[in-house]
């Protein structure tokens, strides 16, 4: 479903920020992206969802190498990866409605979208997902008047608008507070389970990892560090992951 | 307290004469003061002592303005015109404005074509660069040239600058929208242009409304001026009046610009108002879905009205009349005629430098009497910590009186400056400087005003508590925030000024407006080519040395 084959990324000649990276992720499978932060997670999901390519090495999504397709053949294997970001990545000034339905926007032709901006279709079909995230009644709000934790859910309806196959969340509760962040990888975690989809998520927060999800990967100044259920991870795994960032 | 004494601090530096400062302010004072001295040329005669009767007789007539009812009803049929000018002017702006400014960002090409967004976006820019430049008089002389004495020259003539300026305001604006939910779109395979549709236009869509509203104040102005040289309404009128000596009805029709300017201004400071009241309480935007379409409604019905009532005829837009025409002009008008600047390079100098002295002067005057006036017409500076009615009815008194003088300086367009000038002065650079300086010290005023009230109290209290005088708090908490900000404002309006010196030279004020009065009116369009090459060079020079100057500004203030 997505491959990595021996990719690295070299922002500048000081060094790589990511480097010798092959792992592959199974249909259905729910993989927590762990590690401290400047290990590279972000780095590493934006080469999932195409809007970055590696300086060596290939990325293969369902099947088809990213940097070997052209960009309209591109599109479409991007319309099947729905991405969750840190800060939302939503459009302020549209209503929830609005945002939810910029999730089809791969889709529909471009006559549709404009119209959809004057006078909205889809607006059951965004409810039903709105409820499903829990905040079905705010559709009609500017989505400036949410909360955080309301945005992010409007964000993941974005991602269910757009039903793709493969879901990334890029530390989709670092922007929280501790108790809204489990009730949103709670929520993401079950709806992707609920409709087979695939997840991964980088995590900042061990614990939610373990509680959610079956696989870690984890990253360490640029490497791979382990790659092992989650089950197997051992407290000796996790300390060695973070230890030397104390002594940096 | 500690933080206070940093904030002092740094006021202090930002005005500080340090060497590049001071260099840069006795520079100006020193190019001011040539200028002046140079405008008037000791061997000529400039003061014409035979004008003064009529001047006195226009002054005389205020007292008995023509009231009569043929008179009023012509002055509103007029009013009217001059607004619905500048709706139409302001709306088909704005719709150029939109469509060249999103063809004018980078990140418009950036989802059409990354690899060339730079450079398709600069191009762009670099064009739009021409019908900016030039005033909007000129456009509407030129517009004459194609339409005839038609509506639309008053709509075109509005629309070609305003829209220009539209779209580099617009362009900017669009870039500086946040990319991340643009690119988060495009991952999820998004096209571009729906990418773009979504993600960027709706973060600039209030931007861009309020703007287009604030232009509708500068399109009244416009309007008027543009009356003057054809286009009808207003300034129309006053052309008549002041060409046949009815100073009686002349004061009607001032009076009237002078009410639709108050109105302009009055609006448009209500809407700053409201904006910063959506931007401060968001629960205001829940309520706008439901008035927009009232708001949308009445605007409709009001643009709708004005294009037809206005009675252009468009279809002079698309015929092959209007097209030929131009081609014959652009055919004529190639190669320019340098000849027309001057028999030599020396003439030709002489009358570029002649039309910068005029706008140099005319931004002295209009900067200084700016300032003063700013600080006699601010409503906080003069009141103290005592809120005593009594005490307060003065400096209250004394606000009223400075922004209605100052109203009146820019409702009154240039060109009527320059003609009551030219009375009692002999043509040349200096009733043109004068003419300019008066109304853009109306402008400059009022903006300056706006400043002075919207200073930060509390170094001022700070001050005063330490037991300041009145003066040392004007040069200690006062001037230092205020000066960085009017500098700025004299520099922009010191690039208006130099576009608008065309205006009063098309009266007669002398420089190259004079030029392309005469070439205009002999049909000798090499010679207007030219003069026009001449005027965009100027201009050019203009807004480059301008821009230096306050990007050195700015990095002092920020120091």
């Amino acid at each position: 479903m997505l491959e990595i084959r021996g990719a690295g990324q070299r922002f500048n000649e000081a060094g790589w920020a990511l480097r010798d990276i092959s792992l592959g992720v199974a249909p259905g499978e729910r993989v927590a992206l762990i590690g401290p932060s400047g290990a590279g997670k972000s780095t590493l999901l934006s080469w999932l969802n195409g809007s970055r390519f590696p300086t060596v090495g290939e990325i293969v999504v369902l099947g088809q190498s990213l940097h070997r397709l052209n960009t309209s053949r591109r599109r479409k294997v991007q319309r099947q990866i729905g991405t969750i970001y840190q800060q939302f990545h939503l459009i302020n000034n549209l209503s929830v409605l609005h945002n939810v339905n910029a999730g089809r926007l791969g889709y529909w032709p471009l006559w549709k979208s404009i119209l959809s901006l004057l006078v909205p279709v889809n607006v059951p079909h965004c409810r039903q997902l709105l409820d499903q995230v829990g905040i079905g009644e705010q559709i009609y709000k500017p989505l400036t008047q949410l909360s955080g934790g309301q945005q992010q859910r409007v964000a993941i309806a974005r991602v269910l608008m757009q039903n793709p196959q493969i879901v990334l969340a890029d530390e989709p509760v670092s922007s929280l507070d501790p108790e809204r962040s489990r009730a949103i990888v709670d929520l993401l975690t079950q709806l992707c389970s609920d409709r087979g989809k695939t997840l991964v998520a980088s995590l900042h927060t061990v614990d939610l990892a373990q509680k959610y999800f079956d696989r870690a990967i984890a990253l360490k100044n640029g490497r791979l560090l382990f790659d092992k259920p989650m089950a197997a991870v051992t407290s000796q795994d996790l300390s060695q992951l973070y230890e030397s960032q104390d002594q940096d | 307290m500690f933080g206070l004494k940093t904030q002092k601090r740094s006021y202090l530096y930002s005005v500080n004469p340090n060497g590049k400062t001071l260099f840069w302010l006795v520079g100006l004072v020193v190019i001011v003061v040539v200028a002046i001295a140079l405008s008037i040329t000791p061997d000529q005669p400039w003061l014409n002592v035979g004008g003064f009767n009529q001047f006195w007789g226009f002054w005389v007539a205020a007292k008995t303005p023509d009231l009569s009812t043929s008179f009023l009803q012509l002055t509103t049929v007029s009013t009217l015109q001059t607004l619905a000018f500048a709706i139409c002017g302001t709306v088909t702006s704005l719709g150029l404005g939109f469509g060249f400014g999103v063809v004018a960002s980078e990140v418009w090409w950036q989802a059409i074509a990354p690899r060339w967004s730079w450079w398709l976006s600069r191009a762009v820019r670099t064009g739009l660069t021409v019908p900016r430049s030039l005033h909007e008089a000129l456009w509407g002389l030129l517009c004459v040239e194609l339409f005839g004495l038609d509506s639309l020259v008053g709509i075109v003539a509005i629309a070609i600058p305003f829209g220009a300026i539209a779209a580099k305001v617009f362009s900017e604006l669009m870039d500086e929208v946040p990319r991340h939910s643009f690119e988060a779109l495009r991952c999820g395979g998004a096209k571009p242009i729906a990418a773009f549709v979504y993600g960027i236009l709706p973060a600039v869509s209030g931007d861009l409304l309020s703007y287009g509203l604030y232009r509708f104040d500068c399109a009244i102005r416009s309007a008027a001026v543009l009356g003057i040289i054809g286009a009808g309404g207003l300034g129309y009128q006053i052309r008549l009046s002041l060409q046949s000596l009815r100073y009686e009805q002349l004061w009607t029709l001032l009076g009237a610009l002078f009410l639709l300017t108050a109105m302009g201004d009055f609006w448009s400071a209500a809407l700053t108002r409201r904006q910063t009241n959506v931007v401060s309480r968001s629960k205001f935007r829940s309520k706008i879905p439901f008035n927009s379409i009232g708001y949308g409604a009445i605007a409709a019905v009001v643009i709708t009205t004005s294009f037809i009532w206005v009675g252009a005829d468009y279809g002079k837009l698309l015929s092959p009349v209007t097209y030929s025409r131009l081609g014959n002009l652009l055919v004529a008008a190639w190669p320019p005629d340098w000849l027309t600047l001057g028999t030599a390079w020396q003439e030709a100098g002489e009358v570029m430098l002649d039309t910068m002295l005029m706008s140099v002067v005319a931004i002295a005057i209009a900067g200084l009497g700016g300032v003063c006036f700013a600080f006699l017409g601010s409503q906080k500076l003069g009141q103290n910590d005592t809120s005593n009615f009594a005490s307060s009815i003065l400096p209250r008194a004394r606000t009223i009186a400075v922004r209605g003088f100052l109203l009146v300086e820019r409702a009154v367009p240039e060109p009527v400056w320059a003609l009551l000038c030219l009375f009692v002065l002999f043509p040349g650079i200096l009733p043109g400087a004068i003419a300019l300086g008066i109304h853009n010290m109306g402008v400059l005023g009022r903006l300056m005003a706006e400043v002075v009230d919207n200073i930060d109290q509390r170094p001022i209290q700070a001050l005063r508590h330490t037991g300041a005088s009145a003066t040392a708090i004007f040069f200690y908490g006062v001037l230092p925030q205020t000066l960085p900000q009017f500098l700025g404002y004299i520099l922009y309006r010191w690039e208006v000024c130099l576009r608008a010196t065309i205006v009063v030279g098309l009266v007669g004020a002398g420089g190259l407006g004079r030029i392309i009065a005469e070439a205009l009116s002999s049909f000798h369009y090499a010679g207007l080519a030219s003069a026009l090459i001449a005027l965009f060079a100027l201009t050019l020079a203009a807004d480059t040395l301008s821009q230096v100057l306050r990007r050195h500004l700015q990095a002092n203030a920020a120091e």
